[in-house]
């Protein structure tokens, strides 16, 4: 987990650094997280491409990395998940993945928000309270998405699904991402607008749950598990 | 006692076992055997839980798996050699599970790794355990919650001759101390079978009894 921070840490300064290059002089925080985070309403503004692929890279990288380093995890202790399910029952085991990816997904993105506003901070020199909100609502709304695309992974690594089936996840991001791309629909790219933000952030909660909870069912109705 | 009632499981086109009825009786070591596919480890699932046959019972006492509870109660298993966290230490993986069912103390599973000879490498991680040690962590963390029924896939696997004595002695002593304990497992291994008060093999989808004591 520390090792995993270090390198967030470090990813995110090299991403800041590279958008203080690409972006005009007296930029803000608030700029810094629209181009990380592809809001390329904006983009214009700062004489960039609306379709920008460095900017496409830099965050789909950063997506790819993270779910990686949850996944990974999962998959090694799913074997030892096999020792915890029979001493509790199938729902019990569910809640306890869960919890731990929560707490896992708690921490990166407590560091990612750090790291972005300290780096952001001492690059700019700007620290403008006011912002503070929507940046926190944006990342929470990146890491849910993570959080719930996890939740399902480890229901799939219980029904024996192969680990291959994160590819799916990786095209359904990449899919989105081009939505937002060529419709500027912001559906998992910052939007820059506080009530559009929220609003996304409660929808993903609704529409993720809603499928995780009919995954789940169908795990605890199934007759071979492991 | 342990009833497989009319018990039959397939898979798709593959059909295992067909309509199997038989008693594991308690106080006993039960040997399953069987040549490679011929399902030992799907019947050692479906007696904790993990797969669900596809017509009968399977019933501990008056409790039926599946319809009682997900898993069988009360139980130890180590099916498919479980691994467990390689960066966390043996103790560490240890107390993570006995945390669950809070029977086993920090000390109970130090006094365990010690008859097994495992004690001082608990603390190191288990990524550089040897594959004999793992097989031990699998021994301990079978034994350590005192269960009434333990389900071991190949306990024996990757041991060297006198750890395998000292797991067989453990095990016997750990059936024969209290009433009510048994022991379903299987090898591939033929001096095993001595070990085994009962011996039962799997041949033509059924669950023949090859000896009595």
């Amino acid at each position: 987990m520390k090792k995993t921070a270090v390198i967030i840490t470090v990813y995110i300064s090299l991403i800041c650094l590279n958008n203080f290059i690409i972006l005009p002089r007296n930029h803000q925080i608030i700029d810094q997280v629209n181009v990380f985070f592809l809001n390329i309403s904006v983009f214009p503004l700062y004489q960039l491409e609306k379709i920008n692929f460095q900017c496409v890279i830099k965050i789909l990288f950063f997506f790819i990395f993270i779910l990686n380093y949850l996944i990974n995890d999962t998959h090694e202790s799913l074997s030892f998940f096999n020792m915890v399910l029979y001493r509790t029952s199938k729902k019990n085991v569910i809640a306890r993945m869960r919890n731990e990816s929560l707490q896992k997904i708690g921490f990166l993105s407590a560091v990612t928000l750090i790291s972005f506003l300290g780096i952001g901070f001492k690059l700019t020199g700007d620290f403008d309270i006011s912002i503070m909100p929507i940046i926190i609502v944006y990342i929470i709304r990146f890491f849910v998405i993570l959080f719930f695309l996890v939740s399902y992974y480890e229901i799939f690594a219980l029904f024996g699904i192969p680990i291959k089936s994160v590819l799916i996840f990786v095209f359904a991001y990449i899919f989105l991402l081009s939505l937002d791309l060529f419709i500027e629909s912001h559906l998992v790219t910052f939007s820059g607008i506080i009530i559009k933000e929220i609003s996304y952030l409660l929808g993903w909660i609704v529409i993720c749950q809603i499928g995780y909870l009919a995954l789940r069912k169908k795990y605890l109705k199934t007759e071979d598990i492991l | 006692m342990i009833s497989l009632e009319s018990v039959s499981k397939s898979f798709k086109e593959i059909e295992l076992f067909k309509d199997i009825t038989t008693d594991f009786p308690l106080d006993k070591k039960i040997l399953i055997k069987g040549v490679n596919g011929s399902g030992k480890s799907v019947l050692l699932k479906m007696l904790v839980g993990y797969s669900q046959p596809t017509n009968g019972k399977i019933k501990v006492g008056n409790y039926q798996i599946g319809k009682d509870g997900d898993f069988i109660p009360n139980a130890g298993v180590s099916i498919n050699a479980p691994e467990f966290m390689k960066n966390l230490t043996g103790i560490e993986n240890l107390l993570y599970l006995a945390e669950i069912r809070k029977v086993a103390s920090k000390e109970d599973i130090y006094n365990l790794a010690k008859k097994l000879d495992l004690d001082e490498a608990l603390e190191k991680k288990y990524k550089t355990y040897s594959l004999g040690m793992k097989q031990k962590m699998r021994i301990i963390q079978v034994l350590m919650d005192q269960p009434n029924y333990l389900i071991l896939d190949e306990p024996f696997d990757a041991l060297d001759k006198k750890s395998k004595e000292i797991v067989k002695q453990l095990l016997n002593n750990y059936v024969n101390e209290k009433e009510g304990r048994v022991l379903i497992f299987t090898s591939h291994n033929e001096e095993i079978e001595e070990f085994a008060d009962l011996v039962y093999e799997i041949n033509d989808y059924q669950l023949e009894l090859l000896n009595q004591e």
